[in-house]
């Protein structure tokens, strides 16, 4: 069985909860949804999408398949009468790897992200991204990847136990977080390097702007500085698990994805909450593999995606933030409180060096599993 | 019958053919196609990646990625927290196993039923669901963690145990938690060997004048030994290959060898060390069974003899 690893396949398996409990109504959304639907094509290449049939986008599978659907194929069918399909499989790195090498590939545009696209990019499994097409200007600064688009974004946050704490005894950032002397009592990382080196740095004092770039004395600071609560702390790997975490109160205090928050936010009334302060903010991004089957056909697909419209209705469903800056003031007033890239909330977070992960990750993520294991 | 068929193909069958084996075998064909295909192959690719794809932090190195083996200690530390969690899961799963499967040769048959009923249930429970009911067992505000405390925290103020009692999210709930799973696996194979073994041997043991312990230890004991190894190879084995359990009731901090295979191979790439790491617990596996060959009759273990 496959654990949920990634946060993509976690926003899969958090709509369907959401769903499951009532929390997101179906009807609602696909009303909304035909309103989008009268979204003019944006800037198509008609030769292009004549020689390919169809486009496939593979995301996590579960709800996120008719979700995907609704905010992006359905709308670029209208526009254009390409057909898209919309494959659950899970587009892993090493699913894709795999695929490229064995020579038959069937995915045209995976969801995999910022860091992964430079990772898989640089040994050559993937397509860079036509930018004569795709619009940087419909994107946050670095958030432009060579072999990459971001699609939307997440953040690592600071999430505290309000029942623990009063409002202004609260841990306030990662300096909070890491003083266990006055903030006792077990608290979670996750069990995977990527934001958590900007995490330990920030708990280690430095400033967000002395975060980057990181060094090897960096690093070293970094892991000194998680090898010094070990013992009070709990490793998740999926965002179910951190949610179990919250619910079971079995941590005070834990560094989660926001989306995971914000449903146990929901269904407990504020027993949990988070602050946006110093959290790492991370690219989601649409990758190609190479030698796609729709060819040249993803681009003005991957461009239609950009809508800011499409990417609301899609944090309507998951809580991921649009990446489209243009996006946020069509966010309703009572969900910009919960928007990563609301301007008020953006300001305060770090958005992560992805091409430093891209180089890094697979070294760093042995070195880490290496320190947190017992 | 066996007599028969063959007096008959050597009536029959001219010499050059009675030295093939029986068209029997034929039958074989197409299951062993199947297992070359999908399994001796992809092996094969396993190896070939391992050797021909090298890690970066195993660039240079003499053996290529096997050289990790040998240099990077954080590769030994994995392997030896493996091999450590597993032998002791091995022992305790055996040693339980061993007193559940006599007690189920010894008793009626109706209260047999029930044990095996016991036993087979747990088989029914989906890993996850278990390893989330130990976790709310053992919590630290669970009552097992509370009556357990009770003896642990005397021990801790004398000075004979360092730390916070963790009996879960700690290598402990995750021996907790892979011991319970395997208790079946080890039950099932012993209680098979020891049905077999005649019970009035141990009545002529005690007839000859053996004690209680005498009896079970030069008699019983040497005739379960089949059974014995047998489930010690099948839980040793099932051990090595555990993921889902050591992930959730390590608490994170347990790392064991096939989680980090998968990781290697699917979120950070390094297929030349998951591979070799592959490899390397295939070989170990292998090994293990030739040892345990030469103590046992493997034929006798799994009951082809």
């Amino acid at each position: 069985m496959r654990r949920a690893q990634s946060f993509h396949a976690d926003l899969v398996q958090l709509a369907l909860e959401r769903h499951a409990q009532g929390r997101i109504g179906r009807r609602q959304l696909l009303a909304g949804l035909a309103a989008l639907g009268a979204v003019p094509a944006l800037g198509l290449d008609r030769k292009a999408l004549a020689q390919a049939q169809e486009i496939v986008l593979v995301n996590w599978g579960g709800d996120a398949i008719e979700f995907m659907s609704d905010a992006f194929a359905r709308p670029f069918e209208a526009d254009t009468g390409m057909r898209v399909i919309v494959d659950g499989s899970g587009p892993s790195m090493g699913r894709i790897r795999a695929m490229v090498e064995s020579g038959a590939v069937t995915w045209d545009v995976c969801d995999s992200g910022g860091g992964n696209s430079i990772q898989l990019g640089q040994d050559g499994f993937l397509r860079e991204i036509d930018y004569s097409v795709v619009d940087r200007a419909k994107l946050f600064p670095g958030m432009d990847f060579r072999w990459g688009v971001t699609n939307y974004l997440y953040s690592f946050v600071l999430a505290y136990d309000t029942r623990e704490y009063s409002a202004d005894a609260a841990p306030k950032n990662w300096v909070d977080f890491f003083n266990t002397r006055d903030f006792p009592g077990y608290r979670s990382l996750r069990r995977d390097v990527l934001g958590h080196i900007e995490v330990a740095l920030m708990g280690a004092g430095l400033a967000m702007e002395e975060v980057y770039p990181i060094t090897e004395s960096k690093e070293k600071l970094a892991f000194d500085t998680i090898r010094g609560i070990l013992d009070d702390c709990i490793f998740w790997s999926s965002g179910a698990e951190s949610q179990q975490l919250m619910r079971q109160r079995d941590v005070v205090m834990g560094c989660f994805w926001n989306t995971r928050v914000k449903s146990i936010y929901d269904e407990s009334n504020g027993a949990w909450d988070w602050t946006w302060n110093q959290a790492i903010v991370l690219p989601g991004a649409w990758v190609v593999p190479q030698n796609n089957p729709a060819g040249d056909a993803v681009w003005p697909f991957i461009a239609s995606m950009q809508d800011p419209a499409r990417q609301v209705r899609l944090f309507e469903l998951f809580g991921n933030a649009p990446a489209n800056p243009a996006a946020a003031p069509l966010v309703p007033d009572e969900l910009q409180r919960f928007n990563a890239t609301a301007p008020e909330n953006y300001a305060l977070q770090l958005p992560v060096d992805s091409a430093f992960y891209g180089n890094n990750i697979a070294r760093l993520n042995q070195a880490y599993l290496d320190m947190i294991a017992i | 019958m066996a007599v028969d068929a063959r007096s008959v193909r050597e009536r029959a069958a001219p010499r050059f053919l009675q030295a093939l084996p029986s068209v029997y075998w034929l039958l074989l064909l197409p299951a062993l196609g199947l297992l070359v295909a999908f399994y001796i192959w992809p092996l094969v690719q396993v190896l070939w990646i391992s050797l021909i794809e090298i890690s970066p932090n195993a660039e240079g190195l003499a053996l290529g990625n096997y050289g990790l083996l040998f240099t990077d200690p954080g590769i030994q530390r994995l392997l030896w927290r493996t091999a450590r969690i597993c032998l002791i899961t091995t022992l305790i799963t055996i040693a339980l196993g061993y007193v559940v499967a006599y007690a189920m040769v010894h008793v009626d048959t109706q209260h047999r039923l029930l044990l095996l009923f016991g036993v087979l249930l747990t088989f029914w429970l989906s890993v996850l669901i278990r390893a989330f009911a130990w976790i709310l067992l053992l919590r630290s505000d669970g009552v097992i963690f509370d009556a357990v405390n009770l003896f642990y925290e005397p021990l801790r103020q004398l000075g004979v145990v360092e730390g916070r009692l963790r009996l879960v999210r700690s290598e402990t709930g995750v021996i907790i938690g892979m011991v319970h799973y395997m208790l079946p696996y080890a039950i099932l194979p012993l209680f098979a060997n020891m049905q077999g073994i005649d019970q009035r041997v141990m009545l002529a043991a005690r007839g000859l004048g053996a004690g209680p312990f005498g009896s079970f230890w030069r008699v019983y004991l040497p005739l379960s030994l089949p059974g014995l190894v047998g489930a010690t190879i099948l839980v040793l084995v099932f051990s090595l290959g555990f993921f889902i359990t050591p992930a959730l009731l390590g608490g994170g901090r347990v790392v064991m060898a096939a989680e980090y295979i998968y990781v290697s191979m699917d979120v950070t790439l390094r297929w030349g060390l998951a591979t070799m790491l592959a490899t390397t617990i295939l070989a170990a596996t292998l090994a293990l069974v030739a040892l345990m060959a030469r103590i046992v009759d493997l034929r006798t273990m799994f009951g082809a003899k």
